[in-house]
């Protein structure tokens, strides 16, 4: 009995104290977690954007953020807003993608994605990102092989399609919010 | 001089990847580029130094019936603080290298080691075992990643630097996907051995391989006979 009460002693205070070492160190990087989280995503919309945007506001409508660049009569000139896609070869991937006014995409960065090194992380690479800068938001957003305008990366067609479905849903989710976006000017 | 060789143990004659073949699973998984290689031997080196420290600390107070459980929650507790110190600080790393940061838990070098070292040892001791111990599983990764990338990919990138440029566009892919890394180990594995059984015949002796890796009871090479 005794001792089984100094086993679950021990655990105990070994436990306790883990928890207590873990919750000073979660409190304490918090902060830079959200912090580098928030640069990371606001500067890949910075580079998303046309060159002369200058003033980049931070908009929520409904659940998305947007970043909005405005024209001097405060019209909507260009947003940046992630798309997210569940079918990556390695789990989800979200890219933040720049959309302008005139409905065209600009351009996109990748911001989070697990794809295969050498294959599908080739989605970054200019040589399949570059197709899709200027191109109207009524293109057929879809690789070649299923019909669509666009090369897939050669023997990385599930992250080519993913990325094409996540610029897609960056395209509705502006289009359904673009309305609130000019009036909350 | 046991401070030494408790050191040097782990870089080459304990080495966990090329002789003890421990920890494959991160060892293949995240082999894929040199920069996820260290980043990963870093990350591990620094909880199985901390593991070791605080379990050598403990082995009189922890009782042999739970000793298990409490190595593990020490464990867990420094592969967490490592995951959040990565994420706050070095986010870049903590997102390439993703899931494979708490599977650190269940690697088992770390737990190897405080089973088979620091449980034993005084603390001073079990610093020199972990420092060791985690270079060699740094530099092992980090050899067998460079074959990798460099091959895979076609040239070493290191934090956005391009360290080896190959001399080909072309590249083989299959050494990025998981085949490859199995394929890459086996290869690298088996020259360290060719070199110590030539290294041990030249000297009219039998290369001391562990029985599970001696490929000398084979008959296709005929390489030991």
């Amino acid at each position: 009995m005794k001792e089984t009460l100094r086993l679950v002693a021990v655990l105990t205070i070994i436990c306790a104290v883990s928890a207590a070492l873990l919750a000073t160190v979660y409190n304490k990087t918090m902060g830079p977690i959200l912090k580098a989280l928030e640069i990371k995503t606001s500067e890949a919309a910075q580079k998303v954007m046309p060159p002369d945007a200058s003033e980049i506001t931070k908009e929520i409508v409904g659940k998305e953020t947007f970043f909005v660049c405005r024209s001097g009569d405060g019209k909507v000139a260009a947003v940046a807003v992630e798309g997210l896609s569940k079918n990556g070869y390695g789990g989800n991937i979200s890219l933040m993608v720049g959309l302008s006014a005139e409905k065209k995409v600009i351009s996109y960065q990748v911001i989070t994605a697990n794809e295969t090194p050498g294959l599908g992380s080739n989605i970054s690479s200019t040589e399949f990102s570059a197709p899709f800068c200027g191109k109207p938001f009524s293109s057929n957003w879809k690789v070649k092989k299923d019909g669509g305008e666009f090369d897939a990366i050669t023997s990385a067609t599930i992250s080519s399609r993913a990325a094409l479905e996540c610029i897609k849903d960056a395209i509705s989710k502006y289009e359904s919010a673009l309305a609130k976006l000019n009036t909350s000017s | 001089m046991k401070l030494f060789t408790d050191f040097t143990r782990g870089l080459f004659r304990e080495n966990p990847i090329f002789r003890l073949l421990l920890g494959m699973c991160p060892t293949l998984a995240v082999t894929t580029s040199l920069e996820n290689a260290l980043g990963m031997g870093l990350a591990s080196t620094f909880v199985l130094v901390c593991s070791n420290v605080v379990i050598s600390l403990l082995r009189n107070v922890i009782p042999s019936a739970v000793r298990i459980p409490c190595f593990i929650v020490v464990i867990a507790t420094f592969v967490t603080v490592v995951d959040l110190l990565m994420q706050a600080y070095a986010p870049a790393l903590a997102a390439s290298l993703g899931i494979f940061i708490p599977l650190i838990v269940v690697n088992c070098i770390i737990l190897g080691r405080a089973e088979a070292f620091a449980s034993k040892n005084p603390v001073i001791y079990s610093i020199a075992d972990g420092i060791g111990m985690g270079i060699g599983f740094t530099v092992a990764l980090a050899i067998i990643a460079s074959m990798r990338e460099f091959l895979g990919a076609g040239s070493i990138t290191v934090w956005g630097d391009i360290a080896l440029k190959g001399i080909h566009n072309k590249t083989m892919v299959l050494f990025v996907l998981p085949a490859g890394g199995f394929i890459s180990l086996g290869l690298i594995i088996g020259f360290i051995n060719h070199i110590q059984a030539l290294a041990a015949r030249a000297k009219g002796g039998v290369a001391p391989l562990p029985l599970e890796m001696d490929c000398r009871h084979c008959n296709i090479c005929k390489f030991g006979k």
